[in-house]
């Protein structure tokens, strides 16, 4: 996965998935994640937009970063990632800008 | 800059279906071995693909026959394939290895399974076994096993020696 090996490169702990059943099997494991990175194509019945649903409703110290192909999804994912998705194509970097701003928030709400 | 764009402390769980590795980008950070970690159950994955890049191994993952074969296809050079026997799909481990001694006889392949595999001479083209549950370091040690064999065996007595 590019953006994984990127991301690694940037000094991030990267686990990979092809589904949300990874993720949920990941987090109901007790493994502590951060930011959960996902497409909102997947494989299986659940997608990325059902996804960050299920980790806001379970996991509310997760974020989730969406990415998107579709303009006309955009507004969906938009309610359950803070910032808006990311479109493809992205610049790897606006990840990590992304996963840095997420990271200072808690950290900021952590403070309060 | 501020502060905060120095800390990379984070965990990251990357769920995506279509990214492909980029060869010349792995090759270019690494001077260890490439391995394919082909395994559908993701903690176990994740366990295996963490500890061998603690060892400074890179790690490519599949999570199925058909990844891993899309792997292959997009140019990335393995060094050692490590399969499960069970894998979702059309194709299984064993099906798995055999594409691969097709296409690439000279790479190692060690299969791994919770069930007992039968490794009789030409029946499967895996080059070693390990049988879950296994220890980490076992299945390392394994690893370097396999890939100096494999050197050692690309290495040709009849060639001359350099001046």
């Amino acid at each position: 996965m590019v953006i994984a090996s990127y991301l690694r490169d940037c000094g991030y702990t990267v686990l990979e998935g092809v589904s949300a059943a990874d993720v949920m099997a990941v987090l109901g494991s007790g493994k502590k994640i951060d930011v959960v990175l996902s497409e909102v194509q997947l494989y299986g019945d659940v997608d990325g937009f059902g996804l960050a649903c299920w980790v806001r409703e379970n996991y509310c110290d997760v974020d989730v970063i969406l990415t998107i192909g579709a303009r006309r999804a955009a507004d969906k994912a938009g309610d359950l990632c803070e910032d808006g998705p990311l479109e493809k194509p992205y610049h790897p970097q606006e990840i990590v800008r992304r996963i840095n701003l997420l990271r200072e928030r808690r950290r900021t709400a952590a403070k309060a | 800059m501020t502060q905060w764009n120095l800390r990379r402390d984070a965990v990251v769980l990357a769920v995506m279906v279509s990214s492909r590795p980029n060869p010349s980008l792995a090759r270019e950070n690494a001077p260890a071995a490439i391995v394919l970690v082909v395994e559908d159950e993701i903690l176990i994955r994740a366990a295996v693909a963490e500890y061998l890049r603690r060892l400074r191994y890179t790690v490519v993952e599949a999570a199925d026959a058909a990844e891993a074969i899309a792997v292959f296809i997009s140019g990335e050079l393995i060094d050692v394939v490590i399969c499960d026997v069970d894998l979702p799909g059309t194709m299984d481990g064993l099906g798995l290895a055999r594409w691969i001694n097709r296409h690439h006889a000279a790479l190692p392949v060690l299969l791994t399974s919770g069930r007992g595999i039968a490794l009789s001479a030409g029946k499967i083209p895996a080059h070693s076994f390990i049988a879950k549950p296994y220890r980490l370091a076992e299945l390392a040690r394994r690893l370097k096993s396999m890939l100096i064999s494999t050197v050692s065996a690309t290495d040709d007595p009849s060639e001359p020696e350099p001046r």
